[in-house]
Order: structure tokens, then C-alpha cells, then sequence
């Protein structure tokens, strides 16, 4: 019977609602409810099989995919809306890329992790590499959305402003 | 999973040409959405940039229209009115009392018959300001109205029918669509060289359709948007700044028989107010 490992359902539960406020749309706020349920199951599942020094791959691997389709929904997402508000001067963008880095980084590790048990020390050093490089790339990030500072454009001031088209519109007007 | 039993070194080339594949995705799909987004913000500015050239446009040839309208009254005014009451007071000037009875009679009748004249005139400028039969009777008596008067004139055959006009449009509503009707059917008698005209109404559940036909020379739709951008075609531009002011659309086509050619406008019907 393997260890209960409480911090990948408290993490998968923070992830989650992060996401769940990150969206606004509400089919993709339902979409996440519905996904939920499938983690706990996988996480159940994992639970019975696992031994007491193995990960819980399969729940994690999926808690992996699914935020990771989450991000890219959430990019597509924003690329569609019309906004004026540059997509890399937003915070969420910056957790985004952070967490996607880290979550397609990581995913190889988490999926070969059972199998290089039985590898040398150097593999063991050199995957340990990859997954160090991976979170630390992420905790760049991290770092970089708190210094990105969200700006806005307003249409005038990016219309042409030789040709004074709204001065022009403004002063028929009066 | 066969490619997940292999050795050390299998195990970590995997993961390096693994890890290295996902990151490389996520970095490639961040780098486009991040150009597509500015790409998309970019035609959204120019989008907004032609549509405030459009609008601009639309402003000046309404403020040209206006001021040619203010000409042409004062020049109505200044050069027949004007004459007219001038003459009007030559005949009744200080010298009328010591006339004689008769020539007094004469005067008083001429002096009537010019003050008579200039009011038929001011009428006649008033009427071209806001026709009465549209205030009184509505958009269909006046748009009838107007088309027996052309008719009326010989030059061309003028007809106009209303199928359904029992829901009527709104009073501004309705001195839009007769000066769109107006300007439309004078732009047919400058330039077609038409031998009919001839005007229908429809309506549907939530718009009103107007159709003008004639067998003369017309425009096309892309005629249309192009002398509504260039500096020329006022008349265009005003109908197409008072389409804007009534949400419709108008569109100008051919028949596919390319006997005569067709101008429909939609105006959607507002609830009574």
C-alpha cells in the first residue's frame, strides 16, 4: 500500500481554482467541474496500485495534461478576444508561461521516473538536471510576471496621429 | 509501453529529446500567440483607423451638403424674393397718393400681384425644406406625391407603390427614407437617362425595404463604396451618412439581365415611441 500523497490533490485543488478564476467564459469554468471528479479517480486508482516509494504517475500525468490544455485554451482564448491590452504585459500570461514551461518540461521526467529507478547514478544526475533546469526556468518566470506591468493603448493614440483624424472629427463637431 | 523498458543511457536520451521536443512546443506556441495577438491588434487599429477616415468623410460631405442647402436658400431669397418685395414697394412708394384714382388701382393691383408671387415663392423654398404632404400625410402620400409630380413633368414614366406601409415608421424615421428617396430619385434624373422609374415598398417582420428600379445607366455596389471614399459624389455620401443615422443598409445592383439596374434600402422599424 503506497504513502498517501496529500500535497498532488492540495496542488491539483489550488491549480484548479486558479484556473477556474482565470476564465471567464463559463463553458470552460464547466469544463473544469467536470473534469475534477477524473483526478480524484485516477488519484484513487493510483492510491491502490502505487507502493510506498513510487509516484503517483498516472494522476499526476493527467493533473500535467490537463493544465497544460487548460493554458493553451486560455492563450487561444485571449488571442481571439478583442482587446487592446498587449497578450505579455499581463500577469496571468507570465503564470501561464511558467506553468506551461514547467508542466511540458516535466512531463517526460514524471513519465520515465518509474523506469529510471533501475538506471545508473549519471542518469539519475542527468534527469535531475533537466527537472532542476525546467523549475528553475518556471521560477523565472514567476518572477518576471511580478514585474510586467499591464498597459493599455487607447485607439487614438495609435490611429495615425499626423493625420489628426479625431482633432479633425472633434473640431466639426463643435 | 515498449519504449519506456530500455536502458540508462535509452532512458536519458529520451527524456533529453522528450523534454526538449515539449519545451520547444510550448516556446513555439507562446511565440505565436504573442505575434498573432499583435498582429491582430494591429488590423483591429487600422480597422478603426478607416472606419474614423469614413466617418470623417461622411462629417464633411454633410457639413459641405448643409452648406450648399444655407446657399441656395440665401440665393433663393437674395435673387427672387428679394426683387420681388423690392419691386412690390416701387409700387407702393409716397408718390401713390398723389395719383390719380386709376393709376392708384393699378398700382395696388400690380404691387398685390408681385407680393402674391413672393409668397407662392417662399412657399415654394419652404416646401422644398420639409415638404407638407410628409408632415400631414406621411412617407407614403409624399413619396407618391413625388413621383406623380415627375411623372407628371413628361420626361420620364414615374411609378411608386406601397405593398404593407400599415405599420408605419417613425416621423424622423420617415423624413430620412424621403430624403434618401429624394436624392436617390434626382441622382437617377441627372445621370441615367432612364425612360422609368419606378419605386415599391415591402415589409417584413422587423425591416422595411424600399426598392427603386430604372432602365437608365447606374452603379454598382463597388461604384458605390468607391465614390462614397473619394472626394467626389455628395449626394452618395449624404445618403450614405443617413443610412448610418438609420442603422439600414442600401445596395446598388444590377439586374442579372443587365437590363436595368436596382437600389434597395432596409430600414429596421423602431417601436413607436
Amino acid at each position: 500500500m503506497g504513502i498517501l500523497r496529500l500535497h498532488l490533490p492540495f496542488e491539483f485543488l489550488i491549480m484548479t481554482y486558479f484556473f477556474f478564476c482565470l476564465f471567464d467564459k463559463k463553458k470552460y469554468k464547466v469544463l473544469i467541474i467536470v473534469l475534477v471528479p477524473l483526478f480524484f479517480i485516477l488519484f484513487f486508482l493510483d492510491y491502490r496500485v502505487s507502493n510506498s516509494t513510487s509516484l503517483y504517475t498516472i494522476s499526476t500525468l493527467y493533473e500535467f495534461s490537463l493544465f497544460t490544455i487548460l493554458i493553451l485554451i486560455f492563450l487561444f482564448d485571449k488571442v481571439k478576444n478583442e482587446s487592446t491590452v498587449l497578450i505579455y504585459e499581463t500577469i496571468e500570461f507570465w503564470f501561464c508561461v511558467s506553468f506551461i514551461t514547467y508542466f511540458s518540461g516535466n512531463f517526460f521526467y514524471i513519465l520515465l521516473v518509474e523506469t529510471s529507478k533501475s538506471a545508473t547514478s549519471d542518469t539519475k544526475i542527468q534527469l535531475t538536471l533537466i527537472y532542476c533546469f525546467v523549475t528553475i526556468l518556471k521560477n523565472c518566470f514567476f518572477s518576471f510576471s511580478i514585474f510586467s506591468k499591464k498597459k493599455s493603448y487607447p485607439i487614438e493614440n495609435l490611429i495615425d496621429s499626423s493625420s489628426n483624424t479625431f482633432n479633425t472629427l472633434t473640431a466639426n463637431n463643435t | 509501453m515498449y519504449f519506456l523498458q530500455t536502458d540508462s543511457s535509452g532512458i536519458s536520451r529520451l527524456m533529453l529529446i522528450g523534454t526538449f521536443g515539449m519545451l520547444t512546443l510550448a516556446v513555439g506556441i507562446i511565440v505565436f500567440v504573442i505575434f498573432h495577438q499583435r498582429r491582430v491588434i494591429r488590423l483591429q487599429f487600422q480597422m478603426k483607423k478607416l472606419e474614423a477616415e469614413k466617418q470623417q468623410i461622411l462629417l464633411n460631405a454633410s457639413i459641405r451638403f448643409q452648406e450648399e442647402e444655407r446657399q441656395r436658400i440665401a440665393a433663393d431669397l437674395h435673387d427672387d424674393a428679394g426683387p420681388l418685395l423690392a419691386t412690390a414697394r416701387l409700387y407702393l412708394n409716397e408718390n401713390l397718393v398723389n395719383q390719380e384714382k386709376a393709376q392708384q388701382l393699378q398700382s395696388i393691383i400690380s404691387a398685390k400681384q408681385i407680393i402674391d408671387d413672393a409668397i407662392a415663392l417662399i412657399r415654394n423654398i419652404s416646401h422644398s425644406l420639409m415638404p407638407p404632404t410628409l408632415k400631414n400625410f406621411g412617407l407614403e402620400s409624399a413619396t407618391t406625391d413625388l413621383f406623380q409630380k415627375i411623372s407628371g413633368s413628361g420626361m420620364i414614366k414615374a411609378t411608386a407603390r406601397f405593398h404593407d406601409y400599415r405599420e408605419r415608421l417613425r416621423v424622423e424615421q420617415e423624413l430620412l427614407v424621403f430624403r434618401v428617396i429624394q436624392e436617390l430619385v434626382n441622382n437617377v434624373l441627372k445621370h441615367s437617362h432612364s425612360g422609368f422609374i419606378h419605386l415599391t415598398q415591402h415589409a417584413a417582420p422587423n425591416s422595411m425595404f424600399f426598392r427603386i428600379h430604372h432602365d437608365g445607366k447606374g452603379i454598382t455596389q463597388e461604384e458605390f463604396e468607391k465614390l462614397n471614399q473619394s472626394a467626389m459624389g455628395l449626394g452618395l455620401k449624404n445618403i450614405a451618412s443617413r443610412m448610418n443615422v438609420l442603422n439600414g443598409k442600401i445596395s446598388f445592383e444590377i439586374d442579372p439581365t443587365q437590363t436595368y439596374y436596382k437600389i434597395t434600402v432596409e430600414i429596421p422599424k423602431l417601436p413607436m415611441i
